[in-house]
């Protein structure tokens, strides 16, 4: 009985221990490496550097924004060495001599000068790539004339740094080039393709609202979109799994449950002829029945209690070993993470407790049934 | 005073296709500090009456009174008053195993509301007064058949109870251990002057009984 509690408990504690290591993992990464606001031009195509400087004036003095800088954006192919992988090509404007990912630069330089690259940690791995290596970066339009006639632009580019944030999708396509480099391939000098706004972290939730409300101020020639537009729906999406994940497994603490009435049913019947004698002696039904309740109850809350102690123990160790990984273009993130949320523990214990203690009443309502004559007389 | 009044109590059981009727209007009066003794053969009633009577099971019909009381009605007041004036004797000890001696006889003690440390200091002196004062720390396997009996009728006087009931209390110990319980239960009515029904089998202890009845055809019949 009690280790079908605390097997169970321990399935459902470990499983919504890792979900929501999952959840505020890929929240955080995605809500940190991404913008909040991005700000472009409704007619998709490059803004001038100027149109910054409005931008820049509207939200002088919105203290909801941590941060805000320009970028020039663009979709090319990285080659090398026959090996061909479709990436993203970025400039960032720097603030203050920084830039915004430099937090995420985790091998070498992370402000790249002319004719070098920060490539994603992945990227550089499938192509076979590290530091000081040499990539070819062609842009996919043909927009060069020669004399051979017209084709697309590219440049030998150096790595001087590796970007690795743990969001895989970045993590596998992200170039980031000196802004004369990107303009060179892209030819788009003096042009940018979005303001991107960063929100405190208290602010997350007012994204939508501030971008109408800078839409509304900036008129039709630009478009705002808040991070939740893009993705408020896979996030509601993994909330509603891991919810889902608590409800099947609570069926395995129910299963226990099952355990529970049946071992208290045994044990009700072994010890009848104690629970007979007692009636005889005087004890009322209510006073056998809550003795039971209390030493039972006490016994299955340790047991629920033990169950969330060895899922936290199991959803660690399923986070430190090293045999599996997730697969990062399936799940956007490539390692298991572990959040003991305090809020969830409490749920698991309310759920968990409650299924077992009604376990525990349903047959200690049987006692009343007792027949006692009949166990004093014969057993 | 009347210890127990019984007035036609009638009771019946259903069988697969007929009912049988058990007791067919028992009266019944027994002065207090009496011991009767309810003989008859078996499957005749005689541990049905005596669990009407110590209000383990209730009448179909009839009227029972106990210390010139009527029955209480509720479940927790029957309670209070079957542990604090009634005791009860089974054919089988119903010692629990995983208690001693003394800490089973302080059962009822308990249930009454009792500390533990004066229940078990009352259990230990009242084994003592039955012979069985190197036998308080034993647990019932340790003990022998009539030891075993000894223990579960000091159990039922721990309340010091108005009236003791004892169903076939020595059906299950051999001639000797039986004569010896049933010795010990007549020293102790006639010190304490607590009143005794019993139900037995044995003829010969039928002597021991200030009044001796038999229960045959559901009539209960006074046979000295």
């Amino acid at each position: 009985m009690v280790l079908g509690i605390v097997i169970s408990v321990g399935i459902l504690s470990a499983g919504m221990n890792l979900f929501e290591g999952y959840e505020t993992t890929l929240r955080s990464l995605l809500l940190d490496s991404i913008a909040h606001i991005n700000v472009q031009s409704s007619y998709m195509s490059y803004m001038n550097e100027d149109d910054t400087l409005i931008i820049k004036r509207l939200i002088a003095d919105n203290k909801d924004i941590v941060s805000s800088y320009w970028t020039l954006s663009s979709g090319v192919i990285a080659m090398h060495d026959g090996h061909v992988r479709g990436s993203q090509l970025r400039a960032y404007e720097e603030i203050n001599g920084v830039l915004p990912y430099k937090k995420y630069v985790s091998t070498g330089k992370s402000t790249p000068s002319n004719g070098q690259i920060i490539v994603g940690h992945y990227l550089a791995r499938d192509l076979g790539l590290d530091i000081g290596d040499s990539l070819t970066v062609m842009y996919p339009q043909i927009n060069r004339l020669s004399a051979m006639g017209l084709y697309p632009s590219s440049k030998d580019l150096q790595i001087v740094g590796l970007y690795r944030s743990g969001y895989y999708e970045l993590d596998r396509s992200l170039i980031i080039a000196h802004k004369s480099d990107a303009d060179a391939l892209l030819s788009t000098a003096s042009k940018i393709s979005a303001y991107e706004i960063k929100l405190k972290p208290q602010s997350l939730d007012k994204a939508d609202h501030l971008a109408k409300s800078l839409e509304q101020q900036l008129g039709v020639r630009y478009l705002a979109v808040s991070w939740m537009q893009y993705n408020q729906g896979l996030l509601s999406l993994i909330t509603m799994e891991k919810w889902l994940l608590f409800i099947v497994f609570s069926f395995l603490v129910m299963i226990a449950g099952l355990n529970v009435i049946s071992t208290i049913s045994t044990v009700m019947y072994d010890a009848n002829s104690e629970i007979a004698l007692l009636l005889a002696c005087g004890a009322t039904h209510k006073a056998i029945g809550s003795l039971l309740n209390l030493r039972i109850a006490v016994v299955c809350i340790f047991s629920v209690v033990s169950g969330q102690l060895l899922g936290a123990l199991v959803s660690w160790m399923v986070v430190k070993q090293s045999f599996y990984h997730l697969k990062g273009d399936v799940y956007f993130i490539d390692r298991l993470t572990l959040h003991i949320s305090i809020q969830n523990q409490f749920i698991i214990f309310a759920c968990a407790a409650v299924i077992v203690l009604m376990c525990i009443k349903f047959p200690l309502s049987q006692l009343r049934k007792l027949n006692v004559i009949q166990i004093l007389r014969y057993r | 005073m009347l210890c127990i009044e019984a007035k036609g109590l009638k009771k019946e059981y259903a069988d697969v296709d007929q009912v049988i009727r058990v007791l067919n209007g028992i009266d019944l009066k027994v002065e207090s500090g009496e011991m009767i003794c309810i003989s008859g053969q078996s499957g005749c009633g005689k541990s049905t009456l005596l669990h009407i009577l110590g209000l383990l099971d209730t009448p179909d019909e009839g009227e029972l009174k106990l210390l010139d009381k009527a029955i209480p009605k509720s479940d927790k007041e029957m309670a209070l008053f079957r542990n604090q004036a009634i005791g009860f004797v089974f054919q089988f000890h119903h010692l629990i195993e995983d208690l001693t001696a003394s800490e089973n006889v302080a059962i009822p003690a308990m249930i009454g509301g009792m500390k533990p440390s004066k229940a078990l200091s009352l259990a230990t002196k009242l084994l003592s007064e039955i012979g069985l004062s190197e036998r308080t720390k034993h647990y019932p396997n340790q003990l022998s058949g009539g030891e075993q009996q000894r223990v579960a009728l000091a159990r039922a006087l721990v309340n010091q109870p108005s009236i003791v009931f004892a169903d076939e209390p020595t059906g299950n110990l051999d001639p000797a251990h039986g004569l010896e319980v049933f010795s010990l239960m007549k020293s102790l009515n006639e010190q304490s002057g607590q009143t005794f029904v019993i139900v037995t089998h044995d003829q010969r202890l039928t002597n021991f009984a200030t009044t001796n009845y038999i229960l045959q055809d559901g009539i209960l019949i006074a046979s000295n």
